[in-house]
């Protein structure tokens, strides 16, 4: 059909068009070191970092030595900026892939995103750092329970919906690694797929920008008159509760035991924490990391001596993951390095994240320690 | 599968290949109603929805033969009573929780559309000894799948008329234009202008409950109106652009409602198709009964205010029967009723001429507009609040905050009726109507990626 022909041209003619307009007026994004959490930079959720994640990965196609790509969760993702951890490690092209909140599923979807972006000769030069704490084996369904029941996508065949999948429906034939129509489609093509996304993101640098935020902003929406705004005001007066706080300093402000608490308490299922599937999802992921040549360095992140003392299911979890790490046939590219009381107190901002004034301790800590198992890098200290 | 997902487009490529792919004669017959079990299939909820949507079909053909055959006085309010309890039933209605399995009943998808559709059909049976239709006839009428999930209400009649054209259709380059002009319009409505619209009504929503604060309650309600607009007028478009590569032409349900400056005239141009079904199997036979019992001209003005007020009344607790959809019956009932002794009182005061030329007065236009948009954006408000989320804004707002509320949506709306709304048409060349869908698909995928919405159906998909 002639007009189905014309929409097509037409279609191909205007996106060409848009990104050139907004490539020459914003610039290319830059293929920097990959941060998916930044210090400073406006707060986020977690699925837009997880889109992050899914776009910035492209970034892991070239480079001109080999790769160093931490995953984890928040601990790993506040604690290691990568710029820093690049300058103690200047060998290696360093990418923090840490997504707050993720479990070891979710791990499990970022690193195959890597694994598809990297080309495999890069790959077998590369080590990957798995930062894991015993909060990363929860169930996935307790953990991801705010994003819904789960998409219906015929291909994905599951009912959990980690924040990279959720973020990975906002262009599945694009973002999403296991719809059939992706895995036909060519890299190439997938590769500049993904760029043109990147670049429609820098219209929305601020994350979240929906008109809708703006608008709420506007203070004549909150209009009253005197009379409202006297009731207003005696109300707030006898009101019980003090307004004004945030979560964070909420959450500070509770006695350590009720801290450990409240993090058990959001992943709990059945009365236990730990779900065996997420081992078994480890045991995957060393799996492929090690087919493609990989080095890979396990590490327990650290905690706040309070944390460590207070956790309950630290002896079970030690069990089930040396249970995990030996079924992994290929023992001889993976390693486990214990960081868990290496830092001092002071170096948190509560009992499990890097304090931002004191990352240089977390990156050094890593640096150090990461050495003896990197096979041909040279270190530079800190001076 | 959603009208909104990359399914429902597949699903549409596959529908009209199968249709102009097969030979002429078996289209109606064969691939309309084998398309339309698949739709049921890809869209119903559960296997258990699926029966109930059967044998509810089913019933309505039973009702169709019944009704021919024994068309004395008593029989169609009986079969129609049994229509309706059944609908109630299968609907889950609180006032027929007394019903054998009334808890088990699965949600089902589109009955209060076949209800509509099925209602017709039964009544125009009664009225017409040649209207006879098949099993099969019945069917894709009544679950035809362009308008299984929200409408249009298409009468019978037209639909045979079409299905019976559908053997000679062909699909052309106009044709198809046509059809992926409306699609690309309407999604462009739902998925960018409604999803727009709908995050300002529940972030200005928000604001509203949070204390007292009419401008935002105010925003609210003319936010969830310019949604609804989108979504229904959108949806609407998909439906039709779809229902054409099969050789159907569904009518109109919207014609531009934001013109409209009574609120008489707003429902003539809202959703058509259902208040015509209202007009003429409610309405009509209802001021006829009146008038016949009550044949005064003193009382016309009066027994026509009473009829619209148990037309839009009913229009109301069509859409649920919960305390909140019985309130917002009540309010369009309201409406409508005194839109219309109004319209009786003043003609009859200023006499038919001056009434008529009233509207040219552009203060007369920017009050009635702005009144009639005042009083629908309270009337709906029910479609959007829960009953004691109604009651909360009435105790904290009292009087003088819904006040200034609705002040807030007449200074808003007001202005409107002193401009002419410009009527924008599709060029006329094949490439300027192609580059237009082009530009609507890349607006759509650049809104949808980023900016995802969580909202995947359509809102008045829950009735």
């Amino acid at each position: 059909m002639k007009s189905l022909l014309l929409i097509a041209l037409f279609y191909i003619a205007i996106n060409v068009a848009l990104l050139g307009v907004v490539g020459f007026a914003s610039g290319l994004p830059a293929a920097r070191p990959i941060a998916i959490h930044r210090h400073g930079a406006p707060p986020r959720t977690h699925e837009e970092m997880g889109l992050d994640v899914l776009l910035e990965t492209v970034n892991l196609r070239t480079s001109d030595r080999p790769h160093l790509v931490v995953l984890g969760a928040s601990g790993v993702a506040w604690g290691y900026p990568p710029p820093a951890v690049q300058a103690r490690l200047p060998g290696f092209t360093t990418s923090n892939l840490g997504l707050p909140g993720a479990t070891i599923s979710e791990l499990l979807r970022v690193f195959d995103e890597v694994l598809w972006a990297t080309p495999p000769a890069l790959l077998r030069e590369s080590v990957l750092v798995v930062g894991v704490s015993y909060m990363m084996f929860c169930s996935d369904p307790v953990r991801y329970a705010a994003n819904g029941a789960g998409r219906t996508a015929w291909w994905a065949g599951k009912n959990t919906v980690t924040n990279v999948d959720k973020a990975a429906a906002r262009s599945p034939l694009i973002l999403d690694i296991s719809h059939p129509l992706r895995r036909v489609l060519p890299r190439s093509l997938v590769l500049a797929a993904k760029q043109r996304l990147r670049i429609w993101k820098t219209l929305t640098d601020v994350p979240s920008l929906h008109p809708r935020d703006w608008l709420a902003r506007r203070e004549i929406l909150r209009f009253q008159t005197t009379a409202m705004r006297r009731e207003r005001e005696r109300r707030e007066a006898t009101a019980s509760t003090p307004g004004g706080q945030s979560h964070l300093e909420w959450f500070l402000a509770l006695p350590v035991e009720r801290q450990v608490e409240y993090f058990l308490n959001l992943t709990l299922t059945n009365g236990t924490l730990l779900a065996q599937r997420q081992f078994d999802n480890l045991s995957l992921l060393l799996d492929r990391a090690t087919s493609a040549g990989m080095t890979v360095v396990l590490v327990h992140v650290p905690l706040h001596s309070e944390h460590r003392r207070h956790a309950p299911w630290l002896p079970e979890y030690r069990a089930m993951l040396g249970d995990a790490i030996a079924k992994h046939g290929d023992r001889g590219r993976v390693y486990v390095l214990d960081l868990t009381s290496s830092l001092p107190d002071g170096a948190f901002i509560d009992l499990a994240h890097a304090d931002p004034d004191h990352t240089d301790g977390w990156v050094d800590l890593l640096a150090d320690s990461l050495l003896p198992f990197l096979p041909h890098q040279p270190s530079r200290s800190r001076d | 599968m959603t009208i909104n997902s990359l399914g429902f487009l597949g699903f549409v490529a596959a529908a009209t290949a199968a249709f102009h792919l097969a030979p002429g004669r078996w289209r109606a017959r064969g691939v309309f109603p084998l398309t339309t079990v698949a739709f049921l299939g890809l869209t119903g909820p559960s296997w258990g929805a699926l029966l109930a949507v059967f044998g509810f079909i089913l019933m309505i053909w039973l009702a169709t033969r019944i009704v021919a055959s024994r068309p004395g006085r008593g029989t169609l309010p009986v079969v129609v009573a049994v229509i309706l309890v059944i609908f109630g039933w299968l609907k889950g209605y609180a006032v027929l929780s007394w019903l054998p399995f009334a808890e088990r009943v699965p949600t089902t998808i589109g009955l209060s559309y076949m209800l509509v559709r099925g209602l017709q059909l039964v009544v125009d049976v009664r009225d017409d000894a040649e209207l006879r239709p098949g099993p099969i006839d019945v069917f894709s009428f009544l679950a035809s799948w362009p308008c299984l999930i929200s409408g249009p209400i298409q009468r019978f009649q037209d639909f045979r008329t079409q299905a019976q054209g559908m053997g000679t259709s062909r699909l052309d380059d106009a044709t198809l234009l046509e059809a992926l002009g409306r699609m690309a319009r309407g999604w462009l409505l739902v998925l960018v202008c409604g999803d727009f619209f709908r995050h300002v009504w529940l972030g200005l929503k928000a604001i509203a409950m949070e204390d007292v604060y009419p401008l935002a309650f105010g925003g609210a309600q003319l936010a969830f109106l310019a949604y609804l607009f989108c979504d229904f007028a959108g949806y609407t478009d998909i439906v039709i652009g779809a229902g054409r590569l099969c050789g159907l032409r569904l009518p109109e349900n919207f014609n531009r409602p934001y013109e409209a400056q009574s609120f008489l005239e707003f429902w003539s141009r809202w959703h058509m198709t259902m208040s015509n079904w209202f007009k003429t199997y409610v309405f009509g036979p209802l001021l006829m009964a009146l008038t016949a019992r009550w044949p005064s001209a003193a009382a016309a003005n009066v027994l026509a205010s009473f009829a619209f007020f148990v037309t839009f009344f009913l229009v109301g607790i069509w859409h649920g029967t919960t305390k909140a959809f019985i309130l917002g019956g009540l309010l369009v009932g309201l409406g409508a009723s005194v839109n219309q002794w109004y319209r009786g009182a003043a003609r009859r005061a200023l006499g038919k001429r001056a009434f008529d030329a009233l509207p040219r007065h552009v203060v007369y236009r920017m009050a009635a507009k702005g009144l009639t948009f005042a009083y629908l954006c309270g009337a709906i408000a029910p479609l959007w609040m829960r009953g004691s989320e109604i009651r909360s804004i009435a105790g904290r707002y009292g009087l003088m905050g819904l006040a200034i509320s609705q002040a807030f949506v007449f200074l808003v709306a007001s202005p409107t009726g002193a401009v002419q709304f410009p009527k924008i048409g599709w060029p006329r060349s094949m490439a300027g109507r192609c580059f237009l869908i082009a530009v609507a698909i890349l607006l759509i995928e650049m809104y949808v990626f980023l900016f995802p919405s969580s909202e995947g159906r359509f809102f008045y998909q829950q009735y």
